[in-house]
């Protein structure tokens, strides 16, 4: 069942045009923890472009709040891995993440003004779904660890919240 | 609801910052109300208090929150706890500006 519920994440996941992993394994903690912290990471370098990048106030308060919060989550995965002696394993998913977004950063970075926030917007919509997605049906059931399935389940929670709130730029900046 | 040292602490440095709000009248002291900011979400949801009441929002998780509406805008780093004054009656509705799917409200009666 996790096999099958790893194989439509990461299909949804490439549906996406955010990964196209291998699917055939179910992830460990230690790939689960990867995962989590490179979707993270994606989201703050995003961010950060964006903040480089626009001049509506909207998206700035939007970006900041991107960074704000999944370093929080990042630094708690840290600390967590830390505290477990568990090494976070780079994976095939981590990797598709990692080479999807930066596909998505160069295309962003030919836009600019208006072009630039909606993009942004609208991305952050779709990526926080699709990370969404993979957390409800396979990273958080597949978690084996007690404190790791739970931080997830708060960066499930706060992915939504961005998601909606993403929502409402994207409405905002029409 | 039970607080730890550290929480009734960091409620009384709310208190403190509440007295800076304006005044209630002062043969009311009025209460202290506890709203856990915990978990992207405020708990007690809805909070029933009397004019001259204080809230102090405790914020329990990893994010900055606030608690927002048109009278005040409380924002709340993670670990802290800061408050206002309750001084008129009525109903209000306030959410989390960083995180607007978190809603709160206070019934105010006097």
């Amino acid at each position: 069942m996790l096999k099958r519920t790893f194989v439509a994440a990461v299909a949804a996941l490439a549906v996406a045009g955010l990964a196209v992993a291998q699917p055939g394994a179910k992830p460990n903690d230690a790939q689960i923890a990867h995962i989590a912290y490179t979707a993270g990471t994606i989201d703050i370098a995003a961010a950060k472009q964006a903040l480089a990048k626009t001049k509506n106030a909207q998206v700035r308060s939007f970006a900041e709040e991107m960074v704000r919060d999944h370093t929080a989550v990042n630094d708690k995965a840290l600390a967590l891995v830390k505290k477990l002696g568990v090494k976070p394993e780079d994976n095939p998913t981590s990797r598709s993440l990692s080479a999807a977004a930066k596909q998505k950063h160069a295309d962003l970075a030919k836009l600019s003004g208006k072009a630039f926030d909606v993009a942004y917007a609208q991305n952050e919509v779709a990526y926080h779904k699709t990370v969404n997605g993979a957390l409800e049906s396979t990273l958080i059931p597949g978690a084996q660890n007690a404190e790791l399935k739970s931080l997830l389940q708060t960066g499930l929670k706060l992915f939504q919240e961005h998601e909606q709130h993403a929502e409402h730029l994207v409405t905002a900046l029409k | 609801m039970r607080l730890s040292w550290r929480g009734a602490l960091m409620v009384a440095a709310a208190v403190l910052c509440a007295a800076a709000a304006p005044q209630a009248p002062k043969d009311k002291p009025g209460r202290i109300l506890v709203v856990t900011m915990a978990n992207l979400g405020y708990a007690p949801a809805i909070l029933t208090a009397r004019v001259g009441d204080r809230v102090a929002w405790l914020n329990q998780d990893i994010f900055l929150h606030s608690a927002t509406t048109g009278d005040f805008d409380v924002v709340v780093k993670p670990g802290a706890s800061h408050g206002v004054r309750l001084l008129k009656p009525g109903t209000i509705n306030y959410v989390c500006r960083y995180h607007p799917g978190m809603k709160g409200q206070i019934v105010v009666t006097k």
